[in-house]
């Protein structure tokens, strides 16, 4: 179910970012987001687990050379987070095979489309805020607010990678 | 690369690629990115202790005989929303039903617990650690922990019945037992007569031989059946055993267990001799708790590379000289002068050879060239073993396609003065 879930979002995905290709007068782009979107289908029902992240990586590469481009922003954007959800579920349903079905499956289920859920919403809606919020900076400030974040950013992945 | 490492580099990406060309709204596609690892940081599961029990509903069982294994793990910690569970298991285990792996949510003072089935092939398997791995829900942050456990597992080879082997050693023990010892007193067999004694049965009274000599009465004395001295040597050598991919030794194993089943289950006093990557020694004894023991070392062993086979060595402390020595070999004609030597020091042999010449053909496509060879090898081989009959060795070749207890049925219930060396097949 969860990966279905996951081959739909993955070729849903790949359409955005076709169509708005498409639409923007780039077919190359779009045919390239059609082979990402076979190729990464292929992947999910070969059980291939290392395609999702080369899959998302080349969707958002297509996505920020269509902003670069100007394309349809509303499409880029749906189609990059769509990509986001497509692979977090992929490799959450392989995870979730070594369940065997048990009633611990529903409440581990139940708990990441919660927390994928909120994620989605919270990411959406800074997405909406940063795209409407117009602030005049300086560009110290500019400057200043980049290295903070890569700095918040460097520290976060820190964190993270401690454990592993 | 884990999740965590492809989404900062993502984001990073993101960020670089935004500055670099001046695209807010690049910029702003990092920002979902980044959140993802925020919460990933966010709802890292603090402070993982989990406690791990094994408990296996046999530590020793036959090659093929399924083992069921519980585990159940305490979480003595912070709650953990997803934990990935493993046991990790030896190569040479397979799982016959259930998985080794699972995946939970554990709260603070639950307990989890699942069980599987597994088998195996013959050996030592130590069984100690569950690989645990802590996430939080979006599998961002990751806390691999091993969990110690107790649990060891033998499996042993499967062991033949084997109703009698007939030996006939020249030393024997003062128990008794069922191997004629060369003496005169009670028993089955008859052994000598001897003018009657005062306490001798009227039964054991020779009336034929009495009436042919009247000046005096004769009685017939049985031979008395002792236990004996045994000692099996292993051959475990990777020249004589490995033949390409394939190996017989384990066809050696199992010979070797229902020997010392037979000769355990007769009274006999049993030691192992393994010859292989080195020399382990089974001290001699008696009764089925040696029989344990020499069935837990026969599942620990392996064959290797060891020097020639002129260096084997009995200690006469163990096994004196004129007791019984039992070769589990396919052998070599370099084994000559070894298996001699011990003939010479008043040793009697047997020797239960797996037949290695059957064992390779059967393994290699069938041809002209195949079977010419296996003709001059199969000819070598038959001497070698007749020289070993002409110096009074007792062999036994086992052709590995035929099921070994009607070998021995045939080959070793009879006794050895009938067999006289080589059986009728060589």
């Amino acid at each position: 179910m969860i990966r279905s879930i996951a081959i739909v979002l993955s070729v849903l995905a790949s359409g955005c970012v076709g169509s708005a290709c498409l639409a923007g007068g780039q077919p190359w782009l779009a045919i390239i987001a059609f082979a990402i979107a076979i190729i990464w289908v292929f992947g999910h029902l070969k059980r291939w687990g290392w395609v999702h992240s080369p899959a998302v990586l080349c969707i958002f590469i297509l996505l920020s050379l269509g902003l670069f481009l100007k394309l349809s922003t509303g499409l880029l954007f749906t189609s990059g987070f769509l990509a986001l959800i497509g692979w977090d579920l992929s490799d959450f349903s392989s995870r979730l095979e070594l369940s065997k079905g048990e009633e611990h499956a529903q409440n581990l289920i139940k708990d990441h489309f919660l927390h994928l859920g909120i994620n989605v919403i919270a990411g959406v809606g800074l997405v909406l805020l940063a795209l409407n919020l117009h602030l005049r900076l300086t560009l110290g400030a500019l400057i200043g607010l980049s290295i903070l974040s890569v700095w918040g950013l460097g520290r976060l992945v820190f964190r993270l990678l401690k454990k592993e | 690369m884990s999740r965590a490492q492809f989404l900062s580099v993502l984001s990073f990406l993101l960020i670089i690629s935004g500055l670099a060309v001046g695209d807010a709204r690049i910029l702003v596609m990092g920002l979902p990115v980044a959140l993802f690892l925020l919460a990933g940081a966010w709802h890292a599961p603090h402070g993982v202790r989990l406690v791990a029990d094994r408990q296996l509903s046999a530590e020793r069982i036959f090659s093929g005989d399924p083992v069921t294994v519980r585990i159940r793990i305490r979480n003595e910690g912070c709650d953990i929303k997803e934990l990935s569970l493993e046991d990790v298991l030896p190569d040479r285990l397979e799982l016959v039903e259930g998985s080794n792996r699972r995946i939970t949510q554990l709260k603070r003072g639950e307990t989890f617990e699942w069980s599987y089935t597994l088998t195996g092939k013959r050996g030592y398997f130590m069984l100690h650690a569950v690989k645990a791995v802590a996430r939080e829900p979006l599998g961002l942050s990751v806390s691999p922990i091993i969990l110690p456990t107790d649990g060891q597992l033998f499996i042993v080879p499967p062991v033949l019945r084997l109703k009698r082997i007939s030996i006939r050693p020249r030393r024997t023990r003062i128990y008794s037992g069922t191997i004629p010892a060369r003496q005169g007193g009670s028993g089955v067999e008859f052994f000598d007569v001897r003018e009657y004694q005062t306490g001798d049965s009227p039964r054991a009274i020779n009336w034929r031989l009495s009436a042919r000599h009247p000046q005096a009465v004769y009685s017939n004395q049985y031979d008395q059946e002792r236990v004996a001295d045994v000692g099996i040597i292993l051959d475990g050598r990777r020249r004589t055993t490995e033949f390409g991919a394939v190996s017989i030794f384990e066809h050696s194993v199992m010979a070797t267990a229902a020997l010392v089943d037979a000769f355990i289950s007769a009274g006999n006093r049993v030691g192992l001799l393994f010859y292989g990557k080195q020399i382990h020694w089974t001290m001699p004894g008696y009764g089925k708790i040696q029989g344990e023991k020499i069935l837990h070392s026969l599942s620990k062993l392996e064959p290797g590379e060891s020097q020639v086979f002129n260096e084997l060595f009995i200690p006469p402390r163990l096994f004196p000289s004129k007791s019984q020595l039992v070769l589990v070999s396919p052998l070599t004609p370099d084994d000559f002068p070894a298996l001699s030597g011990l003939r010479s020091k008043g040793y009697s042999l047997l020797v239960v050879s797996p037949d290695p010449v059957s064992f390779e053909a059967s393994s290699l496509p069938s041809s002209e060239a195949v079977s010419l060879a296996q003709r001059i090898i199969r000819l070598k081989y038959t001497l070698f073993l007749r020289r070993l009959k002409g110096i009074g060795i007792q062999v036994v070749r086992w052709d590995v396609s035929q099921p070994f207890e009607s070998v021995a049925r045939r080959e070793m219930e009879r006794s050895p003065v009938m067999l006289r060396g080589v059986s009728n097949q060589v």
